[in-house]
């Protein structure tokens, strides 16, 4: 094998390699910030039906963290899931808070719970074992869409 | 590269007999055992006991017993995983599944990276978390110092390795147990109801299921010191002990430290999303000993590259015999003087440079990293199941090889552990593709084709190699 036949193995190798990344991140583009208006999860759950059983304020101990609520959301059938908002300063300080996140994986696989970026806002689901994601998930999807268009 | 041992492998010379049953069993325990698991399942309160015995049914067990039987029975031959599956399912088996096991490390490597460097900022200054500079320097000198130490080979990184694993993942598990039994100890209030049977059991439902695929592989890695055989003294009696001290150490300090956790941090304090080290900070304020958490930082962050090492260097040299045998380019076939596939460990740290870059200058891309984090999940299946399907047919292909260790209770026995663990990754390679519920609809139809097009393209290259594969290639290679 030649130098030239070397290289033409290295370029498959990265382009095997890498395309998967590139794939991924054009079909996931990164989250638009904006500065969150009133207070989208309070909104979406009452748009999904869920009753918002109380509400407690907590700080996340995180640079740029400027607080947010514990919400326990309780849906039809009485199941609870207990939801943390955290507002961030910047663009940057919201970033690196999904970094550490998404670096918490428990073994080689995922982090448990979920992260859903809304702005300025980070909402943070703990492993859902209720349903009640996907229903208040969805609404803040539509709330997202209407305010960035 | 052309010296032909006596192990049926061309390595060039033999490598050193160093590694005995201390020195496999901590590189067990280093890939496996993670502090960062802790916090996670300590949420789930009782039910983490149901949890951690599912995947240690449907896997640890399983894995355990397929890496003993399979690493006894081929000690004289290189590649672990690759050596094994091979054994089974001829050079595209053996290629697929240590390709595999190397690629989804490249989707790995900068979240464990990241999480590194965020919890050594964590003893330096909390701020520096959000500073992207400091993120990837940090993260480039854990990367390339760890593939500087497998570089000098297997004497060097054995000794760091048994050093960090006590230091970095034992100390601090023992640490947490000891104040878990200190605060039950001095009466201190309980944060998780009183005990009853009902509450271990896991809640199984659609919301729960993308979970099993998590829980099923959090203890993956036991298979990773087979890829030490060619080092290792006595394989056909080390390798069973070894196994069986990693296996209960990393059950015991897994269950007793998350149940600690669990006894002490109320659920909604254990916030993920601001990180492990902030439930640790209230672990530790809540003992009355907050000085505490910068040396357990460091700890942990010791923890962390210990087991970016185990994962770095154990496929590494299992794709590295592959390039021996010819089936990789001579490109890949590159060895120095200790032994250390040096080709593979700089591709693999470029292209992990490359990613890593990726992670941290293009933070935002939540769901885009999900999806990876994903496929890392699918690629693992692929080379779980491989092992499990490996250890089922070799018993019928050459039932009359001397296994020194053999799974128990003739070929009932195997079906019964081998498809054990089949059913636990093929299940957990299904659940795999299910989204978490954030994703719309039309998002989940994308993050499935994504899932899938990306665990493709990042398992086919062996495919490709072997159509390309020239006899050349077996005399090219190159030492130091």
């Amino acid at each position: 094998m030649n130098r030239a036949d070397e290289i033409l193995v290295i370029i498959i190798i990265l382009a095997l390699v890498l395309l998967p990344f590139g794939w991924v991140f054009v079909l996931f583009p990164g989250h638009t910030y904006y500065v969150k208006t009133g207070e989208p999860l309070r909104q979406a759950a009452e748009n999904a039906g869920l009753k918002i059983v109380n509400t407690t304020p907590v700080q996340w101990p995180f640079p740029g963290a400027e607080g947010g609520d514990i919400y326990m959301l309780q849906d039809s059938a009485g199941n609870t899931l207990t939801v943390q908002t955290q507002t961030f300063d910047s663009v940057e300080s919201r970033d690196a808070a999904i970094q550490v996140f998404s670096s918490q994986t428990v073994g080689k696989g995922r982090p448990l719970g979920t992260i859903i970026v809304h702005g300025q806002e980070l909402i943070y689901i703990p492993a859902d074992q209720t349903g009640i994601l996907t229903t208040l998930a969805s609404e803040l999807k539509v709330m997202e869409k209407s305010l960035i268009s | 590269m052309s010296e032909e041992t006596g192990t049926g492998q061309k390595t060039g010379m033999s490598p050193p007999k160093i590694l005995g049953v201390f020195a496999l069993a901590m590189i067990n325990v280093a890939a496996v055992l993670s502090i960062r698991n802790y916090p996670s399942m300590a949420m789930f309160g009782w039910a983490c006991i149901g949890w951690y015995i599912i995947g240690t049914v449907l896997f640890l067990i399983p894995l355990s017993l397929a890496a003993a039987e399979l690493a006894t029975m081929l000690s004289d031959k290189g590649g672990g995983v690759y050596a094994w599956c091979r054994e089974a399912f001829g050079d595209k088996g053996g290629f697929v599944a240590i390709f595999c096991e190397w690629s989804n490390n490249l989707v790995w490597f900068p979240t464990v990276l990241a999480f590194i460097a965020a919890t050594l900022a964590y003893a330096i200054s909390p701020v520096l978390q959000t500073n992207s500079f400091y993120l990837f320097v940090v993260m480039m000198i854990a990367f390339w110092g760890t593939t500087l130490i497998a570089y000098f080979g297997e004497n060097v990184s054995t000794k760091f390795q048994n050093v960090g694993v006590i230091l970095g993942s034992i100390i601090p598990s023992i640490l947490i147990i000891i104040l878990g039994v200190w605060w039950f100890a001095s009466g201190q209030q309980m944060v998780l109801p009183p005990f009853t049977v009902d509450q271990i059991v896991p809640t199984l439902n659609l919301a729960t299921l993308p979970f099993f695929a998590t829980v099923i592989l959090l203890f993956a890695g036991m298979e990773m010191a087979g890829f030490h055989a060619l080092e290792t003294k006595n394989p056909k009696t080390d390798y069973p002990k070894a196994i069986a001290i990693s296996a209960i150490i990393i059950f015991l300090c897994t269950v007793i430290a998350t149940l600690a956790i669990a006894f002490v941090i109320p659920a909604d304090d254990l916030s993920l999303a601001a990180g492990v080290m902030q439930a640790l900070q209230y672990f530790f304020d809540a003992a009355n000993i907050p000085w505490a958490v910068a040396p357990m930082a460091v700890l942990i962050t010791i923890g962390g590259v210990v087991s970016l090492a185990a994962w770095l260097i154990g496929p590494a040299k299992g794709l590295g015999v592959v390039a021996v045998e010819g089936n990789l380019p001579p490109v890949f076939n590159r060895h120095n003087k200790y032994g250390s596939p040096v080709a593979v460990l700089l591709i693999q740290a470029g292209i992990g440079t490359f990613i890593s870059l990726l992670y941290v200058f293009l933070p935002s891309v939540n769901q885009a990293y999900w999806i990876l984090s994903a496929i890392t999940v699918e690629l693992l299946c692929i080379v779980y199941f491989t092992i499990f399907a490996a250890v089922i047919k070799l018993r019928y292909s050459k039932p009359d090889a001397p296994r020194p260790f053999k799974i128990p209770g003739g070929n009932p026995g195997i079906w019964i552990i081998g498809g054990m663990g089949a059913f636990g990754v093929v299940f957990s390679f299904l659940v795999g593709l299910m989204p978490t519920g954030e994703f719309t609809a039309s998002e989940t139809v994308s993050y499935v084709i994504g899932i899938l097009i990306g665990t493709f393209l990042l398992a086919v290259p062996p495919l490709i190699f072997l159509k390309m594969k020239k006899p050349s290639w077996v005399e090219q290679g190159e030492r130091e």
